[in-house]
């Protein structure tokens, strides 16, 4: 104990310049918009490279289990594929679908803080660039962030700040999605009028009035809704069908009319 | 006069000339001199330096606040309120323990002095620039940059600094 402490004695002067000039770096970031984003692309690319080595490490045992998944993964691709290309065989115009995917592996996921992120193994590179829409084999995962060469950041939509654009699969009506940060499959349906009827086992969808995903991927079931009349807005318990906590596979999807569609929200 | 209002006086005196006068001097477009850095150059040796680290890092604090810059100033001032005696010691070639009170004196030979003055302006310079412009590529810039502002502030702080040698006798 004595030693450490003369250690620290005598390195003091060097551990207040020290302190200080994290101190510093602090506010710097705070105050200037491009500091901060610096800051950041650097922190990005420092943990995204440490974690890339911890996946390289890890991967190889659960080799069997991820084939497994893939498999199951690319049977459901099959199908959509065969309706698409029924589609084109039996309407004589083209059909417009601007969205493309781009499949990446998930480095780094957090489900236990109230604002979480995962990193993508995939950059400006790969064509990835921020505000692009997230989706897994079984549901949305987030919308992407920031990115550097090689990876990533992704806001997951377990994020208290995110809302996602959704509309019940049976009849169209349309509401907010958000996370109060308690389960990670757990989230809550908000801006529901009441003049639209609601049941337990109502299906969940994407609603495609953003520009981030396709209309209709299923997110998740009602479990449980409170008819607060009074307010002429349901409270509705939704339970994801997807589980985030397990998620080692991502699709990043480009939608390629998004700059168009920005275009006309500027205009407004 | 007490040294502790002394050094507070000319703590306060400095900031104000550097960011209502020497801030928007602006000589061919961008060159301002940093005369307020002269705090850190004459303040004297008294065997702490951790008064000096936390003195440097309050001098580009305050100047950063006031002048609603980005806070390279507070990284500048701090680093070279830590790396002053080093330079001390280097110019003046002398032990951390013979370092007298006043460094800057008549007694004091002028080569050192400049050797001194030199080292503290241009290190604080190439860290500011540094880091306002924080870009690899724009590293010729930078020099450019911190060259010129060496020189201006050099010019403007050498004479005050004869101005106060011959006042202190």
């Amino acid at each position: 104990m004595q030693q450490i402490l003369n250690i620290l004695l005598r390195y003091k002067n060097f551990l207040i310049y020290i302190s200080l000039l994290f101190f510093s770096i602090f506010f710097l970031s705070k105050r200037s918009f491009f500091h901060k984003s610096f800051i950041n692309q650097l922190s990005l690319s420092l943990s995204g490279s440490v974690h890339s080595v911890k996946d390289r490490t890890i991967s190889y045992f659960n080799l069997v289990e991820k084939n497994q998944i893939l498999r199951t993964e690319n049977e459901k691709l099959k199908i959509y594929e065969l309706i698409y290309l029924n589609q084109l065989l039996e309407s004589s115009d083209t059909i417009n679908f601007p969205f493309k995917t781009i499949g990446a592996k998930v480095l780094k996921n957090s489900y236990t803080n109230a604002r979480n992120y995962l990193i993508l193994d995939k950059g400006f590179k790969d064509g990835i660039y921020s505000e692009m829409g997230v989706i897994s084999n079984d549901g949305v995962v987030g919308i992407v962030n920031e990115t550097t060469e090689n990876f990533s950041s992704v806001i997951s939509i377990l994020h208290k700040d995110i809302k996602l654009n959704v509309k019940f699969k049976k009849n169209l009506s349309f509401g907010s999605l958000l996370w109060e940060g308690e389960s990670p499959n757990k989230m809550k349906l908000i801006d529901i009028a009441t003049i639209n009827p609601v049941s337990i086992g109502d299906t969940i969808v994407t609603g495609g009035m953003s520009s981030y995903f396709p209309e209709g991927i299923p997110i998740g079931r009602v479990t449980g809704f409170i008819d607060t009349t009074s307010e002429n807005f349901y409270d509705i318990d939704v339970e994801l069908f997807s589980n985030l906590t397990q998620k080692k596979y991502a699709y990043i999807i480009e939608n390629k009319t998004s700059e168009e569609i920005k275009g006309l929200e500027n205009n407004e | 006069m007490n040294k502790t209002i002394k050094y507070t006086l000319q703590f306060i005196l400095l900031i104000l000339i550097q960011v209502f006068v020497l801030n928007n001097i602006n000589l061919f477009g961008y060159l301002n001199p940093y005369l307020y850095i002269l705090f850190l150059i004459i303040y004297h040796f008294n065997n702490n330096q951790s008064e000096t680290i936390f003195l440097g890092f309050l001098l580009g604090f305050s100047l950063d606040l006031i002048s609603q810059s980005s806070g390279a100033h507070t990284i500048a001032c701090l680093t070279i309120g830590f790396l002053r005696p080093y330079f001390a010691i280097f110019s003046f070639r002398l032990k951390l323990s013979e370092l007298p009170e006043n460094l800057i004196s008549k007694e004091a030979r002028t080569l050192n002095k400049i050797g001194f003055l030199f080292l503290m302006i241009f290190v604080h310079h190439f860290i500011l620039f540094f880091i306002i412009f924080l870009d690899p590529k724009s590293i010729f810039l930078i020099l450019k940059n911190t060259f010129f502002t060496t020189v201006f502030s050099i010019i403007v702080i050498w004479p005050i600094l004869i101005l106060l040698e011959t006042k202190n006798d």
